[in-house]
């Protein structure tokens, strides 16, 4: 199949911007009110919380440098995703995002797997934000002198209760706060690098005693180096959510780009400085299990206004985190109601606030439910089974995207639409996502096998289950909702 | 009550509050509106898109 220029007549884009209230606007649409800075903010602020804590996991696989090759390598496969989804998103524009994508360049059933990888993927990293940042003002308080433990319930409840009233309430509101406590975060990274004089490593820092040795550096040899990868996963994990955001872009083909190359860039910048700063504070045994590993190098600095400080970035990266994830999880679950693939009622458009309300309030019972369990059953080991289950859910849809991308360009090759952001040396960055995320796989299959079959498991169900009761109710002829040519035969 | 116990009070009652809020706006901006008018999905009786100045999405 190719593209074909023979399309249709011109349909605008109705009530698509959503901006007025207007009696001649019968049906509310998602608001256009989005900037480059607000899906830098989305796409950073979801994965930020990576560098604070979880990447470390990947220094007890893989020693010091097992973990450095896992970040920049990881970092690659991210790139990729970055630059297939600025492309496709910039000609597709739709919140969904991937599960869009999907929509037209595979089809439903695929659709419907990416619309429910998203969901959960976000959903339960939202809920193991809101678990940690339970666990983060217990320490708070106890730095503060309180001998008294908090209860992690009632704030882990109110972070995710907030935030989805946020989201509700508007778009813009939720992203600019994101703005504000992401840039906070990051600038609490840079703090660190400067307080710790780490230009200088024989100042405070001790890089060569820690990490240059053959036993600190790659104590497990390069199979260690593959088990790392998983975890290198944590320092990105979350940035290709910027698609989510395209329908709400003031100019999506310009913001979309802008904002998630900007966002890799600052992660790969950020997750080279954690590294860095950790290795040369912290010995590679007590990094590899360390819950904080950025506020513990503050902890050996001995500096208190560094303690402060990454303390509040630490928190404040794990509410951006969990804000961004609501706001994804929604526009997932909003889209597949749209779309039929769910009951179409979670496809509402509040009339005021010009956001996916119900998507947004059904989803919080489930975060919420997620977040507490690990503590109400007193199973601390839950809280990795849910990363666990975040992590695979992208992975799966990590995936797909190469070979989704491969028939996007067949669909409609270079010239026949237009391109805001074209993917250079294609089709070298899809055949290396393909096989970066197999090498993940692999590295994901070595430490979490069981986890990995038993989330196949249930998508495999799902997928019968949207095959045999759902299908039925999808309009066939409404899934083409791109403005672009028809390929012929579609 | 200690201080821990009145933040964490605190804390319930916000939550609380929210939650209501969240849950009467949900009801009450489905009563109060035509469910067919508040779903954004696509009309298949609706015209096909077709390319425009920019790439886009047909939305409702």
């Amino acid at each position: 199949m190719s593209a074909t220029e023979d399309a249709p007549a011109p349909a605008p884009p109705a009530a698509a911007t959503g901006t007025d209230d207007g009696p001649g606007n019968e049906r509310p649409a998602l608001r256009r009110v989005l900037a480059p800075m607000h899906i830098w903010a989305l796409g950073v602020g979801i994965v930020l919380v990576g560098e604070f804590m979880g990447w470390n996991f990947a220094v007890e696989k893989g020693g010091m440098y097992g973990a450095l090759v896992a970040c920049w390598v990881v970092g690659l496969l991210y790139t990729c995703i970055v630059m297939i989804n600025s492309e496709v998103t910039s000609a597709i524009p739709a919140a969904g995002g991937q599960y869009a994508q999907a929509k037209h360049t595979v089809g439903p059933l695929m659709a419907f797997n990416v619309g429910l990888y998203l969901t959960l993927a976000y959903t339960m990293l939202e809920a193991a934000n809101a678990n940690v940042m339970s666990a983060l003002l217990t320490a708070l308080s106890g730095l503060l002198g309180s001998e008294q433990e908090l209860s992690p319930y009632p704030f882990a409840v109110l972070a995710i209760l907030a935030l989805a009233f946020l989201n509700y309430r508007g778009v813009f509101a939720s992203l600019t706060l994101n703005l504000v406590i992401t840039g906070f975060a990051f600038v609490t990274i840079l703090v660190l690098f400067i307080g710790l004089r780490a230009w200088s490593p024989s100042a405070e820092m001790d890089l060569a005693g820690l990490a240059g040795d053959a036993t600190n550096a790659l104590p497990y040899g390069w199979i260690g180096v593959i088990a790392a990868f998983q975890f290198g996963m944590w320092f990105y994990l979350g940035i290709e959510g910027t698609a989510q955001a395209a329908e709400e872009c003031r100019s999506a083909p310009r913001s979309v780009p802008l904002g998630s190359l900007a966002g890799i860039m600052t992660l790969i910048i950020a997750a080279s400085l954690t590294w860095y700063v950790c290795a040369g504070t912290l010995p590679w045994h007590y990094l590899g299990t360390a819950i904080t590993p950025l506020f513990d190098a503050a902890l050996v600095s001995g500096q208190d206004v560094l303690v402060v400080l990454l303390l509040l970035g630490t928190l404040c990266a794990t509410l951006a985190s969990a804000n961004g994830c609501i706001n994804d999880a929604s526009r997932a679950w909003f889209s597949m109601g749209r779309d039929r693939y769910l009951p179409e009622w979670f496809g509402a458009v509040h009339p005021r606030y010009h956001t996916p309300f119900r998507a947004i309030v059904f989803l919080v019972p489930v975060a919420i439910a997620f977040a507490l369990l690990p503590v109400v059953l007193d199973q601390p080991t839950l809280l990795s089974t849910v990363i666990t289950f975040s992590i695979l859910s992208g992975l799966l849809m990590y995936s797909f995207m190469g070979p989704s991308f491969m028939r996007f360009r067949k669909l409609w090759p270079l010239g026949t639409i237009a391109r805001a952001y074209t993917l250079p040396l294609h089709p070298a960055p899809a055949i290396a996502l393909l096989a970066l995320a197999a090498v993940v796989f692999f590295a994901t299959f070595l430490g979490y096998g069981v986890a990995l079959l038993s989330i196949l498991a249930f998508y495999l169900l799902a997928s019968i289950w949207f095959v045999l009761r759902r299908y039925k109710f999808v309009r066939r002829g409404a899934q083409f909702t791109a403005d672009l040519p028809r390929p012929q035969g579609y | 009550m200690s201080a821990v116990a009145v933040v964490e009070l605190i804390a319930w009652i916000l939550s609380a509050i929210l939650a209501i809020w969240l849950v009467s706006d949900l009801v009450r901006t489905g009563r109060r509106h035509d469910e067919s008018s508040l779903v954004n999905a696509p009309d298949p009786l609706e015209d096909p898109p077709a390319p425009a100045d920019g790439a886009g999405v047909r939305s409702a």
